[in-house]
This record gives C-alpha cells, sequence and structure tokens, in this order.
C-alpha cells in the first residue's frame, strides 16, 4: 500500500515521497517526480527513510530513575517534581526535526505552563544570526529564494556551502544549470569541494575573512562605498589578490538573475550578521547595476528548523516571529493561550543552559528529541552537565549518554508515526503524514507535554494535529494562508514582510578577525568547520541500517590540509596523522586539498567527539548567546 | 476463432477490457496515479483507477520492484537452542498489467541474472507465478531511449502478452508459453487479427521510432569502456558530481544489489531471542556495500566506485556474459539523477570526450 504524500524528515531540503507500507510496516519509498523541491529525486538519506521504522532498538515504555514506570506515573512524576522549581530554573529544549505542530506546543509549555523563556532548540542561533539580519533588512524576506527562482538564476554565487552531498537538492540545481545550462558558478570557500572543477571561478580565502571580502567586492563595483581599509590589509587578510577580486566582481555583475547561497551552519562565527549585512550590500549594488533581480538562499540544516524558529522555540521569540516584549503580541498570545501574563525577560538559549546545567543555576531540563547529541558532540562534558540537574526529562526514541543519566525517559514517536508540517529552507510548507503505529507506548512530543501540563493544572488537550493547526493559525496568520493541497505551488511558501530585530543588529564596521598566531611549533591555523552532514551522528540515520553502515564509513576523523604544504611536511594523501595543538593530541587521517590556502588546516571536528580535547572548549558570546567556535593552532605530524 | 497458440495475433476490443481483466483470477498490479498525479504499478487498484495507454508513459519505480522490493522478509528465526525458521508464505500469483517493454526487457534479464550461478529463491518464485500483459509504447517520454537499448518501443520477441493500442481495440500478440495460459480458456474476449492491422502495427513502430527525443550511442559506449580508452581526467570530471544517492541503482530496472540485514526483537520470557532476516536494496556506489571483512574495500574511493558502475553496465566483458547490454533505456535514471551523470549524459560525455558543451541527451 503506498502511504498519502509526505515529507523526508532529515534535511531542511523537505523532498516529497511516499511511504510504502505492507500489514503496518513500511517497506520503501517512492519519490515523487511531481514534487515541486526534488522532482523524483532523493538523496540516500531520504531514500532510506522507512528504514528507522522497521528498527527495533527504540525505548518502548517509559523509564522513571531507570525503571520501567507507566506512561500515567511518568507523567506524575515529572509534574510533582516540576513543581517545586521557579520558571527561572527550568528550560526546555527542543527540535529543528520536530513538526510545527509540536514545536508551538512546546514554545506554549515554556511560557503558558513554566512560565519559562527558557526555551530553544539547538543550532538556533547559528541560523538567527544570519537569518534574522536579512530577514530584518529593507528588503526583508522579499529577496528570499525558492528552488524555481534558482532554477532561473544565471549566476550562482556560493560561499561557504561546503561538500555537495549536504544540500542535494540544491546541489541538483547548481549542477544542471552549470552542466546543461551553461549557466556560471561563482564558487567562494576555503573548503575545495566536488563542486570546485564547475566554478567558472573558485576563490579559496582565508577563513573569517568573509566580511572583508564581500566589501572588497562592492567596493570594486562601486567606487562609492567606503572601504575603511587598504587594498594591501585586504589582500593580507582575504589572502586573495586584487585581479582575483576583479574577476568574481566581474562575474557577478555580468549576472542578470544572481542567487547568493550559503550554509547557515557554516557562517557560524560571532562576526556572522556583519557577512549578512555585506552581502546584502553587495546585492543591493548589483541591482543598482541592472540586474534583475538578486535573492538570497540560505540552506537550513534540518527538515523544520525555519519553522521551529516561527513557532517560538526560542528564548526571546513568540510564535510569529514576534519578540516577547511586543505588547499587541504578549496580549494576542495571552488571550488565546488563556494567561494573564507571559514572562518578559528574555530567557537562556541552548548553550546559555547547557552551562547553567554545568553551573547548577538550573535545576530542571526537558529535552525533546536527540539533535542536541549532533549539534554537541562533546557527550561527555553534556553528560556531566547534565548529571548536575535534579530532574532531566527526556522525550526521545532512543537510548543515549542522555538517557543514561535522565531521571524520566518518554519514548517518542518518530519520523513517519506523526503527524504535522513542517518548513523547509525555501520557507515551504511540506506536510508529514502518520503511516505507521508508534511503537510501545511511544507518543508524540506534544501529548506528553499536554499530559504533564494538564497534571501541572494547566488544562491543555488537542485531539489531533489538527485542532493544534486551528490555534497556532490564530497566532501565525501566514501560516493559516497556506492550501496545502496546492502543494507544488508557490501558495505554500511563507513570505511575511520583515521583521525587527532589537538584538541581533551588526553595529560597526567590518573588521579583522582576531586570530592566535602560528608559530613553528605551531604552525596551522586549525579551523573547525561543519563541513560535513552530522547525519553520521544523528540517531534517526543511524537506526537505519543502510545509513548507519554507510556513515560510519564516510566519516571519519580527517584533517584537511595543502597537498603541496602536506607533503613539504612529510605527510601523504589518506594516510595518519597526529595533530597536536596546546591542548593536546590526536590521530586522524591527512587528506591533501589543492586549493586550501596553506598555513590552514580543517579539522571537521564537530562531529567526531574524540576530537574534542584536541580544540578546547568553546564560548558562549554574551550579547547573542551565539557558540564561539574556538580556532586553535597546530602542527601535523606524519604518524608512524 | 481456435485455440490460442505462441505467435497468435489477435484482437481485444477496448468494451471487453475490464471484463477480461476481472476474469484474471490472480491479483492484478496496474499503472494508476498516486494523490499528485505521480505513476506506480498499484496491486488490484479500482478498474477505474487503471491508467489507459495515452495517459502515462511509466512509472518512478520500476514494476519489477513487484519482484523484487525495496524491502523483503526472507525468514521471521526463533533462537533458543535450536533455530527455529519460518519462511513466508509462496507468493501469489500475478499478473502485471501495463507494463512497457523497456521493463519487460528488464524482467527477462534478471530472471537470467537470478538462476545464472544460483537460483535465487525468492526472486524466482515470483517470477515462475507472475505473468506480464505489456502496452508498447507510442508516445515515448522525454527522458525515453529504449531503441538504443534494445528495449522497445514494441518487443519482438521476450514478451508473454503484448498489447498495442489502436484505439477501440488492441492486437494482442502472444509472446510465450506463460501468455498461452493465461489467454486458453479465455478466447472468447479476443478475435483473430487482421494481416492488415498487423501491418499498421509494423509502420506504427516505425513511426514511434522517430518521436524519441535522446539518442545515447550506447555502441560508443560499449566500444570506449571495453578498450579503455576513457581519460582519467573525464572519469574525475563524472564522477565528482556523483552524490552517491543510489537513486541510479534504486530506479533501473537492471540492477540487482541487495544487502541481507537482522533485526532482533526484544528477548522474550524464555530467553528466546526471536527477529527476522531482511533484504533490502543496496548501491554499488555506496562505501559499504564492497567492503569486505577486516575493512579492505577494492573500491573505496568514489572515482573507482562511479567507474565500476559504468564498467558493469556498458563493457564487452558483461554484454557477452548478460546476453545485453546493461541498460534498456526506460530513462529513470535522468530523472533521479543529482548530477548530471546518468546513462546517456555519460556515454555521450564518453563518445564526445569532453565535459563542457557535450550533447548530453
Amino acid at each position: 500500500m503506498v502511504s498519502g504524500k509526505t515529507t523526508c524528515g532529515f534535511c531542511g531540503c523537505g523532498c516529497g515521497l511516499y511511504l510504502l507500507h505492507e500489514d503496518g510496516n513500511a517497506i520503501g519509498v517512492i519519490p515523487s517526480d511531481k514534487d515541486i523541491v526534488n522532482e523524483g529525486r532523493l538523496c540516500i538519506r531520504g531514500w532510506h527513510i522507512h528504514q528507522p521504522l522497521r528498527n527495533t532498538e527504540r525505548i518502548l515504555h517509559p523509564l522513571v530513575k531507570g525503571e520501567r514506570a507507566s506512561y500515567e506515573d511518568a507523567v506524575s512524576f515529572v509534574a510533582d517534581v516540576l513543581r517545586r522549581y521557579p520558571p527561572e530554573r527550568v528550560g526546555i529544549i527542543g527540535s529543528a526535526s520536530a513538526t510545527n505542530e509540536s514545536s508551538y506546543v512546546v514554545a506554549k509549555f515554556a511560557r503558558a505552563v513554566i512560565r519559562t523563556n527558557n526555551v530553544d532548540f539547538p543550532g538556533r542561533s547559528r541560523v538567527t544570526q544570519t537569518l534574522f539580519q536579512l530577514l530584518s533588512s529593507q528588503e526583508g524576506a522579499s529577496v528570499l529564494c525558492s528552488f524555481e527562482d534558482l532554477a532561473e538564476a544565471d549566476v550562482l554565487f556560493c560561499i561557504g556551502i561546503g561538500e555537495s552531498d549536504r544540500y542535494p537538492q540544491v546541489t541538483a540545481r547548481i549542477f544542471k544549470a552549470v552542466v546543461e545550462d551553461g549557466r556560471q558558478l561563482l564558487l567562494i570557500d576555503t573548503w575545495q569541494s566536488d563542486f570546485a572543477p564547475y566554478a567558472s571561478l573558485y576563490l579559496s580565502p582565508k577563513p573569517f575573512s568573509d566580511e572583508f571580502l564581500l566589501r572588497a567586492l562592492s567596493k570594486a563595483l562601486d567606487g562609492s562605498i567606503p572601504m575603511p581599509f587598504s587594498s594591501e590589509q585586504v589582500r593580507s587578510i582575504t589572502g586573495l589578490s586584487d585581479e582575483q577580486i576583479m574577476a568574481a566582481a566581474d562575474l557577478l555583475s555580468s549576472g542578470r538573475r544572481v542567487v547568493a547561497i550559503y550554509d547557515t551552519a557554516s557562517l557560524i562565527h560571532i562576526r556572522s550578521p556583519h557577512c549578512m549585512n555585506e552581502l546584502l550590500r553587495l546585492l543591493r549594488v548589483l541591482k543598482g547595476m541592472g540586474a534583475e533581480w538578486c535573492r538570497i538562499l540560505p540552506m537550513l540544516e534540518r527538515c523544520n528548523t525555519a519553522g521551529a524558529l516561527r513557532m517560538g522555540v526560542a528564548p526571546d521569540l513568540l510564535p510569529a516571529f514576534k519578540w516577547v516584549t511586543d505588547a499587541d503580541a504578549v496580549q494576542k498570545t495571552c488571550s488565546i493561550w488563556g494567561v494573564d501574563k507571559l514572562p518578559r525577560n528574555k530567557g537562556m538559549n541552548f548553550n546559555q543552559m547547557l552551562m547553567a546545567a554545568e553551573r547548577k543555576e538550573i535545576s530542571a531540563l526537558i529535552i525533546i528529541g536527540d539533535d542536541i547529541l549532533t549539534d554537541y558532540p562533546d557527550h561527555e562534558l553534556l553528560k556531566s552537565a547534565l548529571s548536575n540537574l535534579e530532574l532531566l526529562v527526556m522525550i526521545t526514541a532512543y537510548h543515549s549518554p542522555l538517557t543514561e543519566v535522565a531521571h524520566c525517559v518518554f519514548p517518542r514517536a518518530i519520523w513517519g508515526e506523526v503527524d504535522g508540517t513542517c518548513v523547509n529552507m525555501e520557507g515551504r510548507v511540506c506536510r508529514l503524514v502518520s503511516v505507521c503505529e508508534p511503537k510501545g507506548d511511544a507518543r508524540d512530543e506534544w501529548q506528553v507535554l499536554c499530559d504533564v501540563a494538564t497534571k501541572l493544572g494547566y488544562t491543555m488537550r488537542y485531539s489531533s494535529c489538527a485542532e493544534i493547526e486551528d490555534e497556532l493559525k490564530r497566532l501565525v496568520p501566514e501560516y493559516g494562508d497556506i492550501r496545502l493541497e496546492r502543494a507544488n505551488a508557490k501558495t505554500c511558501l511563507l513570505r511575511e514582510t520583515s521583521i525587527t530585530i532589537p538584538t541581533y543588529s551588526a553595529h560597526g564596521e567590518i573588521s579583522p578577525p582576531a586570530l592566535p598566531s602560528t608559530s613553528e611549533e605551531f604552525p596551522f591555523l586549525l579551523i573547525t568547520e561543519r563541513y560535513y552532514l552530522p547525519w553520521h551522528a544523528d540517531l534517526l540515520a543511524l537506526h537505519s541500517s543502510t545509513l548507519q553502515r554507510e556513515f560510519r564509513l564516510r566519516f571519519t576523523p580527517h584533517v584537511f590540509v595543502n597537498s603541496a604544504v602536506g607533503s613539504s611536511i612529510g605527510l601523504r594523501d589518506g594516510m595518519p596523522a597526529t595533530i597536536t595543538t596546546p591542548h593536546g593530541s590526536a590521530r586522524v587521517t591527512s587528506i591533501f586539498k589543492e586549493a586550501i590556502p596553506s598555513g590552514i588546516a580543517i579539522l571537521p571536528e564537530m562531529f567526531f567527539p574524540q576530537l574534542r580535547h584536541v580544540i578546547g572548549r568553546e564560548g558562549v558570546d554574551e550579547q547573542t548567546g551565539a557558540p564561539i567556535y574556538p580556532v586553535v593552532v597546530a602542527r601535523l605530524e606524519r604518524t608512524r | 476463432m481456435g485455440t490460442v497458440e505462441v505467435g497468435s495475433k489477435l484482437t481485444l476490443s477496448k468494451g471487453r477490457l475490464n471484463d477480461f481483466l476481472r476474469s484474471l483470477d490472480a491479483p492484478l498490479a496496474a499503472p494508476i496515479r498516486l494523490e499528485h498525479g505521480e505513476v506506480h504499478f498499484a496491486v488490484n487498484p479500482p478498474l477505474e483507477q487503471i491508467l489507459r495507454d495515452a495517459e502515462y508513459v511509466n512509472s518512478t519505480i520500476s514494476p519489477v520492484a513487484l519482484l523484487f522490493p525495496q524491502t523483503e522478509v526472507l525468514f521471521n528465526f526463533r533462537l533458543n537452542g535450536k533455530p527455529q525458521l519460518e519462511f513466508p508464505p509462496p507468493p501469489q500469483p500475478l499478473i502485471i498489467f501495463g507494463i512497457r517493454s523497456c521493463d519487460v526487457a528488464a524482467m527477462r534479464y534478471l530472471e537470467m541474472f537470478f538462476s545464472r550461478s544460483f537460483v535465487d529463491t525468492p526472486f524466482f518464485e515470483r517470477a515462475k507465478v507472475t505473468t506480464l500483459i505489456s502496452i508498447a509504447c507510442q508516445r515515448p517520454g522525454k527522458n525515453c531511449f529504449c531503441p538504443c537499448c534494445a528495449g522497445g518501443p514494441f518487443l519482438e520477441d521476450g514478451y508473454d502478452i503484448q498489447l498495442v493500442d489502436f484505439g477501440e481495440l488492441f492486437l494482442v500478440e502472444v509472446g510465450s508459453e506463460k501468455g498461452k495460459q493465461l489467454l486458453s480458456g479465455r478466447e472468447g474476449f479476443f478475435e483473430l487479427a487482421s494481416e492488415e492491422l498487423v501491418e499498421r502495427r509494423n509502420r506504427l513502430y516505425e513511426e514511434t521510432l522517430q518521436k524519441f527525443e535522446i539518442a545515447s550511442h550506447m555502441g560508443t559506449g560499449v566500444r570506449k569502456l571495453t578498450s579503455r580508452s576513457v581519460s582519467e581526467e573525464l572519469w574525475k570530471m563524472m564522477a565528482s558530481r556523483c552524490i552517491e544517492c543510489g537513486g541510479c541503482a534504486f530506479v533501473c530496472p537492471l540492477c540487482t544489489c541487495f544487502d541481507v540485514v537482522d533485526h532482533k526483537l526484544p528477548s522474550e520470557n524464555d530467553g528466546a531471542v526471536c527477529g527476522w532476516r531482511e533484504r533490502c536494496w543496496d548501491c554499488c556506489q555506496f562505501a559499504g556495500y564492497s567492503m569486505e571483512a577486516a575493512g579492505v574495500s577494492p573500491r573505496p574511493d568514489k572515482l573507482s566506485r562511479f567507474k565500476r558502475r559504468f564498467y558493469h553496465k556498458l563493457s564487452y566483458f558483461y554484454m557477452e556474459m548478460d546476453g545485453r547490454v546493461g541498460c534498456v533505456g526506460c530513462g529513470r535514471c535522468i530523472q533521479v539523477c543529482f548530477g548530471v551523470v546518468d546513462m546517456p549524459a555519460v556515454v555521450n560525455t564518453l563518445r564526445e570526450e569532453k565535459v563542457f558543451g557535450v550533447r548530453l541527451r
């Protein structure tokens, strides 16, 4: 039998497919060749999304202090303990893989039931750094790009997009544009991906120099743009020559329809909002020079990163991108939620909640899903921080280092067992359908939260997902305009007018990155970036037999280094190397890439817990709460 | 009318089609449209949902998947001392109606492949009881190139029953014992076809050949690959566009790679371990597919795996062994590929020996 049309639950592309099932068991997938997102294509993840539904290693029953408990007892236990804590000592960590409906209930539970703004999802601060800068600009959402627009672009400006298998539906458009339609690709990436041979121009600048490069491009096209640094300084910071910058500027200005594509996960450093400002400036210059249109496609990591944000799973956001201090929004939300007030002060974000747990400044956390494990690969640190909690509740499908220290675990229904909607990177609302019965006592996280809420004295009951949708449409009116029956039309794209941002503004001029100095002992600058998919650590993917096998092979610790430099210090391509930093050493495989700047080594440390000790702890920006990923110096030696 | 024989040419009036289909006492798979219009071969669909010849080209997933599904339970097991195995019940007879010539040719290849060195029982038990009523194509799709691959649009042999749609009636060609068996006892639905109709059929075949948009010079592909005269640079450029999604293998009706996985259920009270063994589609582009014991792989990198796929499909060594080129020209790989490295794109790149400006189709 064939299910209703559903959407893949992995990345931010949101591919349309059907689930093939027999006697309640998922047996395969059928890609939709009518879907405007994927046009019949599926990546290795999408082709195997039915496999976790066949996997028997699931948490089937609630656990209270490690012992099997009934669902009712578990709900009572959580409510009883939660009652003891003041709102500021409780936090909720949601998930970018959870549906809109579920995320709406998460945000509502935090604010209406617990009365806290300590609600966030892993990875949010990375996205909002750039996305909000974009949405609050004069162009606002009108500058966002859909896949249909992408197919019409004649210049594709890709900045730090990483490897070609990260966002496959974007990859397909890039390759078709270049190979079939003769369009131009300007690729700017320190990482030398499989796109590089296909770029009309490929530049590999020094890391953290994006804002300089973008300003220099604007300046090259429009002499009136201020540039507070000399050409000498720009060359030194970017590692690019004047000719290279001019060539890039020429390429951009030759386009009538220009799309800038970037990965929200890659511009993860503190200067991201400034980079976005510079990108917007550049596109305005191009527009002024006569381009028909210039758009931006921010690639979002998970299937509902955009939706979780819009539903208010953030410490300073109510649903519909309204600020927690917006009086009108607060009043409207209060009336729909049946409360007289909402917490006013901005809450703790994800990183801050983890640090608070470490310092025992927070007593209870409710964690939904497993994204936290891929976003925070230092599992030992995570476990020790969360062990400090007086109450750790996890709503999850799989055992992990965290369920070992959780006081209560609720089994969670997974993709294919839940109904709802999600929003992809274009802002397109996509439907998910439930096909299989949740295993054991598993249920939607929103069910669990509703039951805990009711036990705490705030009656929250929805008989179905559709009921949640009806309520959330009242607070998120643009969602209410979506007609999912016409799922392939532009009517499914969420496009609100701009929003105002009190806290994310990029203040001040472009400034050179503050990087540690290299020395003879440590001649390399080691940068860690998300060039890889995090999927090999994603628990849903790991419960697909094929993906588990494949990802274990595709993702092993490597350090990427310039070929010439690597050879000169005795390394060999594909052979073991030892990397040593002031913090420690680790064994990796060294991989040669011709175009990585010399003096740079790239370590996709984010996904290998065994390399964490080499990098050191990341910091948190005091103002935005965004993580600051460390840059360290290193040396590389051949391991014998 | 007399008895039906292999080689008989008959006619079936459209008005009698549904009665004929109802008379078949076996599950019927036929093409229908899913919620958003995708074509899919469903089993026992309501007759009014079955698509007419002019209403579809082909399905996204080949109907060969009815005999070699994406996931298939091989047996259930119970281990408590002596292992007990429970095999699935023998498969029911199946009639696939509306299957196209390319998929019929693929089915014959699969029957050969799955019985060559040893018999793949799960596939073969199904194949033995499956009969194909194919409809020859008169309106090729934009991705079709079966004439380049001995895959159609009309087959001269290798089919069970081949229909050609002439508006008011079908020409019915009986091509095999299975086809004959299916029609025996149902002669009442048919008339003998006139010679004039058979001539019209031959002319229609020639006309259909002119309608194809793609020409894939498979012969050149075979020659260049077999003689190893493809430059490394050309291979590298093509392989760099592949993202190892597996799509080409999963939609190709001649691809046969599979993995075998055991699943265990939580232990029972008596300590018995229960579970099942299943097989699922796999792909030679996946790193783990070729991985051998002790972690060695003969194809550790994407480039070698990419080359391998096309060597298997196009090299003369395989053609001799398999009796045909490893492609029937169904065009599904074009639909699913992210990197423009589907069969015609690769073959034409090999032919023109350049990456940019090549005529891809």
